[in-house]
């Protein structure tokens, strides 16, 4: 087997948020100091936290946001509702970032950009990078206690046929209700934050963690294979979690690690319909779950790739290499674009280059293209 | 006044008015009006075989292609065909007889070969041929099915009966089974020096006892108490037996008539001769083939009539009236399921054949596994392309080697793939450079779903499925007898398609896949900087690399020239840099050299006339005669740039596909010259 290690160590590196990861901090940072600043939420015992696949480490680039989970130690679900806190949030943040505010169902988002950067010492070290680089948003979640965990504002299940200002109305509704565990949603994402990172100390290869490199691999494969369809990322992050837990991933290597993750995915997703995946910190079934229509396209993906996976398992270097490029596919970040990168001598359509002197030294003259 | 042409049309009258002015000029004068009959006196090499002293040329129609009969009265011999010399074999392109000594040489030659005797080919020849009289029909004859000893010795006879199979069509069945059905008697003699060419002749080959018996068989004949029979004699030649069955006759007069039929053989063995020399080979094949369909039937039936002993047929369909129009069994067989349909056709004429149909559509791997046990090869003709996956990863689990066909585009395009033990396995070819992908029709192949029925109409004419099924049949041979001369993918472009590499007729060689260059990441990432940096003006410069041990371009560094007045419409390589930047790389890589040109468009056009004029221009300069040297342009759309290759041919540029690649390996100290 080809362990092309050179080749894995560069793909996770293309996978991560990279520089993006300095626009990330910058803008979260730029947000929670402020939020953390304004009296009328400290008085309400206001602190943030990251919460996501950001401050797991499992986000892939280009990474277009990062959430901030923003809790009102003093509240709780029963002397609350989602609207008083919502709008507070609301104010203070259109105070400071106006028009750059939209709100969402349960959180405001705050977009940045080449022109409205977060910070000015990573705009000046990234200056000739893209703009694209700039383009970025933070999602504030407003969040009161819920016995041990936390509860958000609950939302108008996705879906439903509405416009814009029905859900809005919908959900302003919902937030009025007499019961509270109607007017919230029960979470707990700080916990499920610790779950990932303990998993990633569990079990290691190469002295890397290997939880998040693969969780990162699993997303990219969904985005490049799957169209962004659903299941979504946090779903395949809980069935590796069940599949590293139950020993089903090998480490040896990373082909290994990779292959075994892919199967194990495409198996837990034939079982979903009959044993749906659970979110492992509420021990409930993971919302919204996919319909069964996209667990099997989904399922049919992942073991497509497990076995072309499985066949670059036995390949040599070039082929293999080219079967693990189009497994992981491009998003953008290296040089060409693709997150596998080619062994020296490799070409991507798996051949093994060899080549002959170049004895040609052109043309002096000069010459015009139009 | 007679014309001095002969009465025949023919494609070279001058050649005919010639051959006709040297017949005369030699002393040939014509039979008859028509010109066409020519008598002249015998050559003297014939003098000894005739007591003729003249011969008759005769012109036939189709001459000059066709050659004259020469007649020759009292000639005798093999090679003489009811006196007529057999001088040219049929499908003689010589033209020797377009001149009267080009005939009188042939029969120079001809002679010194009757001389020394026309040896086992000539003895081969079929001596019904000679023999003088009325052709009656043809007779279907197996000495090895009539005579209990093979071979049948001199003094043997037997009885037969002749049964009519067709009008002029007759069978030859041991016994006398029905009075109604006319008799026949064979009798075995020795080989003969020349074949008998009249009852007479035929009977002084018969032993005193046979010759009693043809005399009571001609008794019978002419008191009408028999209407009809046959006399067939039968003796050993080099290439088997050879057998001239004569009829007898009542003629109304007291007498007998004689008449002559044409025997051929019917058995097993002679139809197996015209199987070919690999039948031999075949003699313990076991084939399973999947899909009947119209190419799975005629592949199955080239198989069978090539020599395959044991077929195992496995299709799930019924022969519909429509089918009939492409698949080998003809309507007879309608609502047949197709395997039965194909069973009985191929087991009928190819009797060494064994077949077993099977009614089903397979997918279970154990069911899958159990049809080819056994077997030496399997086969899918199912044209449906998720069975073939399916079936090969079987195959490749039980290391049972596969030959898989499908039409593609309408019959456009048919493609063979054997996946054997050294063979690249189908399931990865998609991603090989060897195996190019045949590319989709924006339009459907379809011609429409029938009734009830999920499965497209492939609207491939016949002719495509046989092509393909003959295609497939050859690569199916080529493994069995292990010659292994074919590839292991075959495709055939029946029909020329717009994409390369089908856009010709004919077998598809990776010599005509579409030409690439390779690109590694850092010249691409180089090219698309500078470009960027550039805008709104063009910038370009040099492609740095090596050629592929196939010859492909490698570029592995762009070098940026800048231009010396820089436009957003035009771009300048300035004087005197090329060869710096290239021996610059050289000093770092000995083995880099110059691969090309390329520049910025900062709009969505692609290469302009200017561009390509350039080009022409700078491959025909003293430094890079006999090289193609690669353009790449890069232009921007939608604010982001994108790359398009070509390379100079002959007085145009050819479209070329970038690959990517990595970087090259550095050098070995022991490997300099790579």
């Amino acid at each position: 087997m080809e362990l092309l290690r050179e080749q894995f160590d560069q793909a996770f590196t293309n996978l991560d948020l990279g520089v993006r990861v300095q626009v990330a901090k910058a803008a979260h940072e730029d947000v929670r100091s402020f939020l953390e600043a304004r009296p009328e939420l400290r008085v309400l015992g206001f602190k943030s936290t990251l919460i996501g696949s950001y401050p797991r480490h499992t986000a892939i680039w280009p990474g277009k946001d990062v959430d901030i989970f923003g809790k009102f130690d003093g509240l709780n679900i029963a002397t609350s509702t989602p609207g008083q806190i919502y709008d507070l949030v609301l104010h203070a943040l259109e105070q400071r970032y106006g028009e750059r505010i939209t709100p969402q169902p349960r959180s405001i988002k705050i977009s940045f950009g080449p022109g409205s950067a977060p910070g000015e010492r990573y705009l000046r070290q990234f200056e000739a990078q893209a703009a694209a680089v700039h383009e970025f948003s933070v999602d504030v979640v407003p969040a009161v206690h819920w016995g041990e965990r936390w509860g958000i504002p609950n939302r108008v299940p996705p879906g439903m046929d509405l416009s814009v200002n029905e859900i809005r109305a919908e959900t302003r509704r919902l937030w009025e209700s007499r019961h509270p565990d109607e007017r919230w949603q029960e979470t707990d994402p700080e916990q499920v934050t610790v779950l990932t990172q303990e998993a990633n100390a569990r079990h290691r290869l190469n002295s890397h963690g290997a939880f998040c490199r693969i969780a990162r691999a699993m997303k990219q494969v969904r985005v490049v294979h799957l169209g962004g369809a659903k299941p979504n990322g946090l779903y395949l992050e809980f069935a590796l979690l069940e599949a590293f837990d139950s020993v089903r991933i090998g480490l040896t290597s990373w082909p290994e690690a990779v292959r075994d993750s892919l199967h194990a995915v495409a198996c837990r997703l034939d079982e979903a319909t009959d044993s749906p995946l659970c979110d492992p910190v509420l021990g409930r079934p993971f919302e919204p779950g996919p319909t069964p229509t996209e667990i099997d396209a989904a399922s049919r993906v992942f073991h497509r790739l497990a076995d072309q996976a499985t066949r670059a398992m036995r390949e040599a270097r070039c082929p293999a290499a080219a079967a693990w490029r189009k497994i992981l596919g491009e998003n953008g970040q290296s040089a060409d674009g693709w997150v596998f990168p080619l062994p020296d001598g490799c070409a991507e359509d798996g051949r093994d280059l060899s080549a002959r002197r170049n004895v040609l030294r052109g043309s002096d003259e000069a010459r015009g293209f139009g | 006044m007679m014309s001095d042409l002969p009465d025949l049309e023919s494609t070279e009258p001058d050649a005919l008015e010639r051959f006709v002015t040297e017949l005369r000029e030699s002393g040939f004068t014509p039979e008859d009006k028509s010109l066409r009959r020519w008598s002249g006196s015998v050559p003297r090499v014939l003098r000894e075989l005739t007591d003729a002293a003249t011969m008759t040329i005769v012109l036939r129609e189709g001459w000059p292609y066709r050659p004259p009969a020469v007649e020759v009265p009292g000639l005798r011999g093999w090679h003489a065909d009811f006196e007529r010399a057999c001088l040219w074999q049929q499908g003689d392109t010589s033209l020797q007889w377009l001149t009267l000594s080009g005939i009188v040489e042939r029969i120079d030659t001809w002679a010194v070969a009757r001389h020394r005797g026309f040896g086992q080919q000539g003895a081969a020849l079929d001596a019904w041929a000679y023999f003088d009289a009325p052709l009656r029909g043809t007779l279907g004859i197996d000495i090895a099915e009539l005579s209990s000893i093979l071979p049948p010795r001199p003094e043997q006879s037997g009885n037969f009966s002749v049964q009519g199979v067709q009008p002029g069509f007759f069978r030859a069945v041991p016994g006398w089974i029905e009075p109604s059905q006319p008799r026949g008697r064979w009798f075995a003699t020795q080989p003969p020096e020349e074949p008998p060419r009249s009852l007479d002749e035929a009977a002084l080959l018969l032993s005193k006892t046979h010759q009693g018996q043809l005399d009571r068989q001609l008794r019978l004949i002419a008191s009408k108490r028999r209407a009809w029979a046959v006399v067939a004699l039968v003796w050993d030649g080099p290439y088997g037996f050879e057998v001239l069955p004569i009829t007898l006759e009542p003629d109304g007069h007291g007498s007998h008539s004689v008449g002559l039929l044409r025997p051929t053989p019917h058995s097993c063995e002679a139809r197996l001769l015209r199987a070919g020399p690999d039948a031999q080979l075949l003699e313990e094949t076991r084939i399973t083939i999947f899909g009947l369909g119209s190419v799975g039937s005629h592949l199955a039936s080239n198989l069978a009539n090539s020599g395959c002993r044991f077929l195992t047929m496995i299709d799930g369909d019924t022969l519909l009236p429509a089918n009939v129009v492409r698949h080998a069994a003809p309507s007879f067989f309608e609502g047949y399921p197709k395997v039965a349909a194909m069973k009985e056709l191929l087991e009928n004429r190819c009797p060494w054949t064994h077949c077993e149909a099977l009614v089903e559509t397979p997918w279970s791997i154990p069911r899958l596994r159990e049809h080819l046990n056994g077997a030496n090869l399997a086969i899918d003709a199912t044209g449906d392309g998720a069975f073939t996956q399916h079936l090969a990863k079987v195959c490749t689990d039980l290391s049972m080697p596969l030959v898989s066909v499908a039409l593609y585009r309408g019959g456009a395009v048919a493609r063979v793939r054997r996946q054997a033990q050294a063979d690249h396995p189908i399931a990865l070819r998609g991603d090989h450079w060897r195996y190019p992908v045949i590319p989709r029709d924006v339009d459907d192949d379809s011609v429409g779903l029938e009734v009830g029925c999920t499965a497209p109409i492939n609207n491939a004419p016949p002719i495509a499925v046989v092509a393909a099924a003959r295609l497939a049949a050859h690569a199916a041979m080529d493994l069995l007898t292990g010659r292994l001369e074919e590839p292991d993918e075959a495709i055939e472009v029946l029909r020329p398609l717009p994409e390369v590499p089908f856009d010709n007729v004919g077998r598809v060689r990776q010599d005509q896949f579409p030409p690439c260059a390779y690109l590694t990441s850092e010249a691409r990432a180089e090219i698309l900087k500078k470009a960027a940096a550039a805008f709104p003006n063009e910038t370009g410069g040099i492609l740095i690399g090596l050629p592929t041990e196939n010859g492909e371009p490698w570029i592995t560094e762009a070098v940026e020239l800048e231009s010396d007045s820089p436009s957003p419409s035009s771009y300048r390589v300035p004087p005197g840099k090329t060869q710096k930047a290239v021996d610059q790389a050289r000093r770092i890589d000995d083995r880099l050299g110059y691969l090309g040109e390329w520049h910025s468009h900062p709009n969505a056009t692609g290469q302009s006339r200017r561009d390509k004029q350039t080009m022409l221009t700078l491959a025909e300069s003293p430094a890079l005669v006999g090289s193609a040297p690669l353009l790449i342009v890069a232009r921007r759309i939608e604010g982001r740039y994108e790359l398009a290759c070509s390379r100079v041919e002959s007085t145009s540029l050819r479209k070329v596909e970038l690959r990517s690649a990595g970087p090259l390996p550095s050098q070995s100290p022991q490997n300099a010259e790579v």
